[in-house]
C-alpha cells in the first residue's frame, strides 16, 4: 500500500480502519458512488484481481465486469445502496478469467465524496460446487426417471414396519400401482408373485439382521395378469434410531429372463435331440461325420468314435486321424473320396475297412452329401457310416452256401444226365466193339482191314471207359465196398504210382498205419492214380516232388470237440507243381472242366475223384497257390467210431 | 450148326443185328424180338434153348420178361444184358440175377465175353469163329 492511499484511508476511515483496510486478506476497495471510479484498493484486491493499483484507480467498478454484468449494474443503479450484501456478481480479472463474488458494501465518505467500501467475497468454488451438485441431482433424477427399473428407498422401523420413502416414477408403471397404492407397502408386497413372497420377506429380514446387501430376483403379477421379472439389489445401513434403510434399484429383467428360459428350453431340446440321435446311432450302428472344408474341421459322432475304436477324449477328429485307422489297402480309396468331395465331386458310397487298435477289423459303409453355401460353393460334407461287418460276413456265408448249392446242383444235374445217356450209349457201343471184332475175325490174317477194325474197337473201348467214369462220377457205377487197410493198399499201389510218374519227379511216401475204412479198392485206386497223374502234370518237365501222405485226421472246419465222434483218415497228395488260381480251384471238380489243351484231357478225372470220394462219404479239401504247388487232402471216414477217449457217459449218451 | 435156338430180345436194332450175326456165325439159330411182349410170343410158339434179353426196354421191361419166363419154364436159361441204369441206383444186372437170370453181361461186351457166356449155358454149341485169345470168365 503506497503512502497516498494509506493516507487517504487514514483520512477517510480513521486510524483504526486504515490498517484493517490495508492488510485485510480479503480484497477491499473504495469507489466513488457517483462515478463508480475506484478511489482505493488494498493489496489483497491487487493480488486477487491482477490489476495494479494504478490500473484500478483508472477504472470504474463497471470496468471489471463482463459486458452483460455491466448492463445489470447500470440497471441496478442508481438505486440507493443498501448496506450489507449487495448480491452476486461476476468480475473479470486482469488475465481475463472470471470470478464469482458476493459483494458486501458500506457507504463511507472519502474526503468530500460519497464513496462505497466494497468487499468482494470469492464464491467461485462454492458456486461451481453447487452447480455440480445440482447437475448431479438432475442426472440422478434423469436416471431414476428413465431407467427401465425402480430406484427406491426402503425403511424398516425397529418394530418391523416396512415403508418405501422413495419410489422412482417408473415404479408405478412397473408395479402397476397408483402413487397412493404404492405408499402402502402391503400393496407392494401383494404385487409380488405368491410363490416369491415368502422368499422376498425372508431376504429383507436377513439383510436387516446382518446388514448384508439385499439381492433378489423375483416375479411380480400385474393386475392385468402380466408377469414380470425384477432383479433387485440394495445397499443397507442402520440409522441412528435403529431403523434400517435400503437404497437400491429393481430392474425389469423380464425380457432377459424370458430369453434365458427360452435358451434353456432350446438347450434342453437340443440336448435331448442330441441324446436321441446318439442313441439311435448306437442302435443302428450308424455314425456320422461332418467336415468343414474351409478350416478343415471335423466332427465325429459318438458312434463314429465307437466304430473307429477311438477315445473321444484322446483323439481330435481329423482326416489324418481317420486315415490312420483305415486299412492300408483302403486308404487310397478313402482319401481319394475325400479329395474328390473337396472339389465338389461326390463319389458314390464307399466301403472300407478300419483296423482298431485291438487288431479287430470292421467294415464300414460310408454315404455322404455335400454342403454348399448360398453361392453354391462346396464348404463341407456330411456323411453317415454304417458298420456292415456282420452283414457282409453273413452275405459272404450266404454266397458261399449259394455257390456250394449251385455246384451241387450242377454236379447232380450232370450225374443224372450221365446216368441217363449211359444206358443208350452202352447199347450203341455193342456193335462198335463186338461187330468190329466179329468182322475182323472173318478176315484173312493179312487183310489191312484188320488194323482198321482194331481202331474201331479201341475207339469203342475208350468210349466205354469214359462212360464208365461218367457213371462212377454220377455214383451209378457199381461199387464194391469192403473194409480196406489204406496203408496196405497204398504200399501195394506205389509201384503203379511210380510207373505213372516221370523219372524226374521224386515220389515221397509218408504212410502211417490207420484203422480200416470201408471202401472200394478199384475206385480208390482210380482216385490215387488220377490225383498223382494230375500232380505229375502240374510239375511237368521241371524237377519236383510228389508226396503221398496217409494219417488219421478230419478237416479243419470240423469242431475239434466233435472230431473224436467223426474220426477219419486223411490221404494227401502234395505236389511242387505250378499250382492253381482261385477260379480254377473253384471249378476243378466240375465234369469236363480241364486246363489241358483240347484232346489232352477229358476233364473227367477230378470230377470222378470227387464222385468216388462223395460215394465214400468223404470230403476233398484243396489248397493251392500259383507257383508253389497244390495239396489235395482226401478225408475218408472210419468204419467204426473210435470210442477210445470217450467217457462212459458219452458212450451211453 | 448146333441145332440150338437162341431168342434175342432187345429194343436196339443194332444190338439185335450184332448178336444175330455173331451167334448165327457160331452155329446157333437166332430169333429176334424188339420188345418183351413180342419176345414172349416167340417164346411160346417156338421155345428157345437160351434167352438173351435186355433189361431196360419200352412196353415190357426185361425184368418182367425174365420173371415170366422163369415162371413158365423153371429150367429156362436166361442171360440178361444191360447198358446200365437209365435211373439212379439201378444195379439191374444184379437184380436180374436175383430174379432168375442165369448170367448177366454188361453192355458193351466184346465178342469173347459174349461167346463165353453163351457157350457156358449151351455147351454143345461148336465155336465156328476164330478165337486166339484167352476166354473171359463171365456170369
Amino acid at each position: 500500500m503506497d503512502i497516498e492511499t494509506a493516507d487517504l484511508a487514514e483520512g477517510v476511515m480513521g486510524l483504526p480502519f486504515r490498517g484493517l483496510f490495508a492488510v485485510n486478506p480479503h480484497p477491499l476497495w473504495v469507489y466513488d458512488q457517483a462515478t463508480l471510479r475506484f478511489l482505493a484498493v488494498n493489496d489483497a484486491a491487487v493480488m486477487r484481481y491482477g490489476y495494479s493499483r494504478d490500473e484500478f484507480l483508472t477504472m470504474t467498478v463497471a470496468d471489471i465486469r463482463p459486458p452483460d454484468e455491466r448492463a445489470r449494474l447500470r440497471a441496478a443503479l442508481p438505486v440507493d445502496y443498501h448496506e450489507g450484501a449487495a448480491g452476486q456478481w461476476t468480475h473479470v480479472k486482469a488475465d481475463g478469467s472470471l470470478l464469482v463474488v458476493e459483494i458486501f458494501i458500506q457507504r463511507i465518505s472519502f474526503g468530500d465524496r460519497a464513496a462505497i467500501l466494497g468487499m468482494p467475497v470469492d464464491i467461485t468454488a462454492r458456486v461451481a460446487a453447487t452447480a455440480a451438485l445440482h447437475e448431479n441431482e438432475r442426472r440422478l433424477k434423469a436416471v431414476a426417471d428413465n431407467i427401465p427399473g425402480i430406484v427406491f428407498q426402503r425403511l424398516r422401523t425397529p418394530s418391523g414396519v416396512i415403508t418405501h420413502p422413495y419410489f422412482s416414477p417408473a415404479a408405478l408403471e412397473i408395479l402397476d400401482l397408483t402413487a397412493e397404492q404404492a405408499a402402502d407397502s402391503h400393496n407392494v408386497l401383494a404385487a409380488i408373485h405368491p410363490d416369491d413372497r415368502a422368499e422376498s420377506l425372508r431376504l429383507v429380514e436377513q439383510s436387516a439382521t446382518d446388514l448384508s446387501p439385499w439381492a433378489h430376483e423375483f416375479r411380480i403379477c400385474r393386475r392385468n395378469g402380466d408377469l414380470r421379472w425384477l432383479n433387485g439389489r440394495a445397499a443397507v445401513r442402520r440409522q441412528p434410531d435403529g431403523s434400517v434403510l435400503w437404497d437400491g434399484i429393481m430392474m425389469d429383467v423380464t425380457d432377459r429372463k424370458r430369453a434365458e428360459l427360452a435358451l434353456l428350453e432350446r438347450g434342453l431340446a437340443l440336448r435331448q435331440s442330441r441324446e436321441h440321435l446318439a442313441r439311435a446311432q448306437k442302435i443302428a450302428h450308424v455314425g456320422s461325420i461332418e467336415v468343414d472344408f474351409r478350416d478343415d474341421s471335423w466332427r465325429w459322432s459318438d458312434e463314429t468314435y465307437a466304430m473307429y475304436g477311438l477315445d473321444k477324449d484322446l483323439v481330435t477328429p481329423s482326416v489324418s486321424a481317420m486315415l490312420e485307422i483305415v486299412h492300408p489297402d483302403d486308404r487310397g480309396m478313402v482319401s481319394r473320396g475325400i479329395a474328390s468331395a473337396r472339389r465338389g465331386d461326390l463319389l458314390g458310397p464307399v466301403e472300407f475297412r478300419v483296423v482298431r487298435s485291438s487288431g479287430e477289423v470292421r467294415v464300414l459303409y460310408r454315404q455322404g452329401e455335400l454342403i454348399r453355401d448360398e453361392r453354391g460353393t462346396v464348404i463341407g460334407a456330411i456323411a453317415t457310416e454304417k458298420d456292415v461287418t456282420e452283414l457282409r460276413a453273413t452275405e459272404r456265408q450266404k454266397d458261399a452256401l449259394q455257390r456250394q448249392l449251385w455246384h451241387l446242383q450242377r454236379m447232380e444235374g450232370l450225374g443224372t444226365f450221365a446216368g441217363g445217356i449211359a444206358h443208350d450209349l452202352n447199347s450203341t457201343l455193342v456193335p462198335v466193339i463186338a461187330m468190329a471184332e466179329f468182322v475182323q475175325r472173318g478176315l484173312p490174317a493179312d487183310s489191312p482191314a484188320r488194323g482198321h477194325l482194331d481202331l474201331i474197337r479201341q475207339a469203342g473201348e475208350h468210349a466205354r471207359d469214359l462212360l464208365s467214369q461218367l457213371l462212377a462220377f454220377s455214383r451209378q457205377g457199381q461199387s464194391d465196398m469192403a473194409p480196406l487197410d489204406l496203408a496196405d493198399f497204398l504200399r501195394h499201389s506205389m509201384s503203379l504210382v511210380r510207373a505213372a510218374v516221370p523219372r524226374g519227379i521224386q515220389v515221397v511216401e509218408r504212410i502211417a498205419e490207420v484203422p480200416p475204412i470201408v471202401g472200394d479198392r478199384q475206385q480208390l485206386h482210380r482216385v490215387l492214380l488220377n490225383l498223382v497223374a494230375n500232380a505229375a502234370q502240374a510239375i511237368g518237365d521241371q524237377p519236383g516232388a510228389i508226396t503221398i501222405e496217409l494219417a488219421r485226421g478230419v478237416p479243419d472246419d470240423v469242431d475239434p470237440d466233435h472230431a473224436a465222434e467223426r474220426p477219419g483218415v486223411r490221404l494227401s497228395i502234395i505236389d511242387t507243381g505250378c499250382g492253381m488260381d482261385e477260379p480254377t480251384l473253384r471249378r476243378v471238380f466240375e465234369p469236363f472242366f480241364t486246363t489241358k489243351p483240347v484232346g489232352e484231357g477229358t476233364g473227367l478225372g477230378l470230377s470222378v475223384v470227387h464222385g468216388i470220394v462223395v460215394n465214400h462219404h468223404g470230403r476233398i479239401v484243396l489248397d493251392s497257390e500259383v507257383g508253389r504247388g497244390t495239396r489235395i487232402d482226401v478225408y475218408l471216414p472210419l468204419t467204426q467210431p473210435a470210442h477210445v477217449g470217450l467217457t462212459p457217459q458219452e458212450l451211453h449218451a | 450148326v448146333t441145332g440150338k435156338r437162341i431168342l434175342v430180345i432187345d429194343d436196339d436194332q443194332a444190338v439185335r443185328f450184332t448178336l444175330e450175326a455173331i451167334l448165327t456165325s457160331a452155329g446157333y439159330e437166332v430169333m429176334l424180338a424188339d420188345t418183351g411182349i413180342s419176345g414172349m410170343r416167340l417164346y411160346r410158339t417156338a421155345p428157345p434153348d437160351l434167352v438173351i434179353t435186355d433189361i431196360i426196354m419200352p412196353d415190357q421191361e426185361g425184368i418182367e420178361t425174365i420173371i415170366e419166363i422163369r415162371r413158365k419154364d423153371p429150367g429156362a436159361k436166361i442171360i440178361a444184358i444191360s447198358g446200365g441204369g437209365r435211373y439212379a441206383n439201378g444195379h439191374f444186372l444184379e437184380l436180374a440175377m436175383g430174379l432168375g437170370a442165369n448170367a448177366a453181361l454188361a453192355k458193351p461186351f466184346d465178342l469173347d465175353e459174349l461167346l463165353a457166356v453163351v457157350q457156358r449155358w449151351l455147351p454143345a454149341a461148336a465155336n465156328g469163329i476164330e478165337d486166339d485169345r484167352p476166354r473171359a470168365a463171365t456170369g
